[in-house]
């Protein structure tokens, strides 16, 4: 799962109170999106795994859109996008764009119609990852907010910490490029490492959160131990296992 | 020197209306030249709840247009001769309602030597309740102790939030109405604990007001239930007022026991 953004301004961008707004309005949007992540280019492989992970919360995934992201795959000329895109589909997930595809591919989809979104240059690869992770060393940029994020607010933290001081709400996002601190609960949702960095980590000091990601890897209510829950923690990646350690 | 004060909620039905006529019909028995404007357009009943509904000639959308003096809108009550109601529209449509519409009558009023000017939002926080805001020293959030309710009003406080961040610096203060607190339904567990719906909503509490059963007769006869001495309600509603026309608020955040609501009542 990761995050694609335009903006880095937190909370619900309404028009302003009698603005003369034409018929369109092009806006900066920030979505979080699920990504359908290849690690194969067998279209058996792929169905059977896809569909194992959707049977573990059907109504989680139900009708969700996802970026398919072929980044840690090698694809050849002959790849049927087209049976592909149908068994994504299949599994209630509705595919919106591709990314990491290069070359004459990208031109190819692109001239089928598929959008394509780009692809950060730390997630092409775990050496990459490492370099980019490394090259944030002197960083000081992090954003912090001092009121509780609410319900329907969302905050992204573009290459920065995110630092909460109080609370996040049941229906808040937290997003952040970086490692995500709240010193309160966390509830809502909360995406780290949302470009790539397999190093960041989220810190809080109460656990109700509906989801917790770090890089991509995440956890759902579903999958949180109980133990954990309601408890101070750190959520980091070990390899490419989430965990979720008391503090 | 005017104070306008929105009144706001979440979700509908939690007693904004009944909460707005009390608090201003408590102000007006101060001594303090109250006016209340209902911002619900096309659902009015802040009309209904002052016992005003049958002497309505102008409204608020009236005004705006330019088709009535604010002098002739203004309806004086029947009971308290410094209250003064702004009604709704029942027929005309919510668009009618401008930024520069709203602050002119807010802005006249105050010349006119209003002291408080209390607004009934309608519920949500679309644009009546944007611009109830808009031009509010204070608002007063209703919310009820259960679980929607409460999400309601933390998405309207973010809105708020957002909302302010676009127009205007952030001078609002926030406090928050615990309407229809029933202590039968704290002590089986059925209803949130003050404690915990402050513990979510991070806001300043103004006060808890129990549940009632003379609200009812209280809006039949046209009389806000703060008039009527027999109610428990009532005694929480003058104590909100006095802390509204008196000293600051102060902050009762994690301060609050979840048990013992009339017994704190008593206290204060």
């Amino acid at each position: 799962m990761s995050a694609h953004s335009d903006t880095s301004v937190a909370g619900d961008q309404q028009p302003a109170i009698n603005s003369q707004a034409g018929a369109v309005e092009v806006k900066g949007n920030m979505v979080t999106m699920m990504s359908v992540l290849l690690h194969s280019t067998d279209l058996q492989q792929i169905e059977t795994s896809l569909a194992d992970r959707v049977k573990q919360a059907p109504d989680f995934f139900s009708n969700t859109p996802v970026i398919v992201d072929f980044s840690r795959v090698e694809i050849t000329e002959t790849f049927n996008f087209k049976a592909l895109f149908k068994l994504v589909r299949n599994q209630s997930l509705m595919p919106v764009a591709v990314r990491g595809v290069i070359g004459e591919l990208s031109d190819r989809l692109q001239l089928a119609g598929v959008p394509i979104v780009e692809t950060a240059a730390s997630e092409r690869s775990d050496t990459t990852d490492r370099q980019t992770s490394n090259s944030r060393v002197g960083r000081t940029s992090s954003l912090v907010v001092d009121k509780p994020v609410r319900s329907g607010q969302q905050v992204y933290a573009r290459s920065a910490d995110l630092i909460v001081l109080t609370q996040s709400n049941a229906g808040a996002e937290l997003v952040a490029d970086g490692n995500i601190h709240v010193y309160g609960a966390l509830r809502g949702k909360a995406l780290c490492g949302v470009t790539g960095d397999s190093d960041a980590r989220i810190f809080c000091t109460t656990l109700e959160a509906d989801l917790v990601s770090v890089a991509g890897r995440y956890k759902i209510l579903e999958e949180i131990p109980a133990a954990v829950r309601n408890k101070p923690v750190q959520i980091r990646l070990s390899g490419e296992q989430l965990l979720i350690e008391p503090l | 020197m005017t104070t306008t004060v929105a009144v706001l909620s979440g979700k509908g039905g939690v007693g904004k209306t009944t909460v707005c006529a009390s608090l201003g019909l408590g102000l007006a028995l101060q001594g303090h030249k109250t006016a209340v404007i209902d911002f619900d357009i096309g659902l009015r009943n802040l009309d209904l709840a002052t016992g005003s509904h049958r002497r309505i000639l102008y409204d608020f959308i009236n005004v705006l247009e330019g088709e009535a003096a604010l002098g002739d809108a203004l309806i004086r009550n029947r009971h308290c001769d410094t209250l003064y109601l702004l009604a709704a529209s029942q027929t005309r449509d919510k668009s009618a309602l401008t930024e520069e519409g709203v602050g002119r009558v807010i802005q006249q009023l105050g010349d006119a030597g209003f002291e408080y000017i209390l607004c009934d939002a309608p519920p949500g926080m679309e644009h009546a309740a944007k611009l109830a805001c808009h031009f509010a020293d204070q608002a007063i959030v209703c919310v009820t102790p259960d679980t929607a309710s409460v999400r309601a009003t933390d998405r309207i406080l973010g809105l708020l939030q957002s909302h302010r961040i676009d127009n205007q610096p952030d001078t609002l203060h926030e406090y928050l109405l615990i309407n229809r607190v029933n202590q039968f339904h704290l002590d089986s567990g059925a209803a949130l604990t003050t404690a915990a719906i402050l513990e979510t909503l991070a806001i300043d509490l103004l006060i808890e007001v129990p549940e009632c059963n003379r609200v009812a007769a209280a809006w039949s006869e046209g009389k806000p239930v703060l008039a009527d001495t027999e109610s428990a309600a009532a005694v929480a509603l003058r104590n909100a007022v006095a802390i509204l026309s008196g000293q600051p608020i102060k902050p009762v955040v994690g301060e609050v026991k979840p048990a013992g609501l009339l017994g704190r009542l008593r206290r204060r």
